[in-house]
């Protein structure tokens, strides 16, 4: 692949910044990462919910 | 979507509180400290992971093809998905941020030194880094190298030094005295 999604080399994007004591998801307040992070994991996984 | 009745709000539920309860990097570090202590099982890992790990009860449905690389005093490993954020789901559970970033993608595979010094880590300069770039249908996990000072360990006990980011490859198991921070 040769597009903007193929990032691997390509320069510029800084430091790296690992987060300490990550939640599982992001948006502890509003809950945006539950319902966007549920909604994007949907797809096939079913089963995980059962 | 919800009032389209595209999704159903209680099936997402269940999927997130799965994933915030049930599936996360535990299951990759019982995997690990199984493979400290049975070597027979940590052949059968590094031949063929997916089939490895169903005997331990856990399928690999994200991605249908799983593979363990060891890490050794020689060779360090590392896994990247250059091209978007694939990732051992089952193994692993929810992906952390940094993983998605652009800095990890583009910097893993020309610079993991450096990479690895954002982590604070560093490696011999005698060890060579191997970096695993995952597709959709191939995910990685890395099987770190066993902590000294754990001789006669149980499973159960060693899995609690196994942390996510020794199974990305961009952290160190936990030290034995490191075992309640």
């Amino acid at each position: 692949m040769n597009g903007i999604h193929d990032m691997g080399g390509t320069d510029g994007f800084g430091k790296v910044e690992p987060e300490a004591n990550e939640p599982t998801f992001h948006g502890a307040g509003c809950g945006w990462g539950r319902v966007g992070g549920g909604q994007g994991l949907a797809p096939g996984r079913g089963a995980e919910s059962r | 979507l919800t009032e389209k009745g595209y999704v159903d709000p209680a099936a997402l539920d269940r999927i997130v509180e799965a994933y915030e309860t049930r599936i996360g990097p535990h299951i990759g570090a019982r995997v690990v400290a199984k493979a400290w202590t049975d070597l027979a099982f940590k052949k059968a890992l590094l031949e063929d992971a997916n089939k490895a790990i169903a005997v331990l009860g856990i399928s690999n449905r994200v991605g249908n093809h799983l593979v363990a690389i060891e890490n050794t005093p020689a060779t360090h490993n590392m896994v990247v998905c250059t091209l978007c954020s694939c990732y051992p789901w089952d193994v692993l559970g929810l992906l952390p941020i940094w993983y998605k970033s652009a800095p990890y993608r583009s910097r893993t595979v020309k610079d993991p030194r450096s990479v690895l010094a954002d982590f604070g880590m560093t490696l011999p300069a005698s060890t060579n880094i191997r970096v695993w770039d995952s597709t959709a249908e191939t995910r990685f996990m890395v099987l770190p190298m066993r902590p000294e000072g754990t001789d006669g360990w149980d499973d159960e006990k060693l899995a609690a030094l196994v942390t996510r980011d020794s199974m990305i490859g961009t952290g160190f198991p936990k030290r034995p005295g490191e075992l309640n921070q």
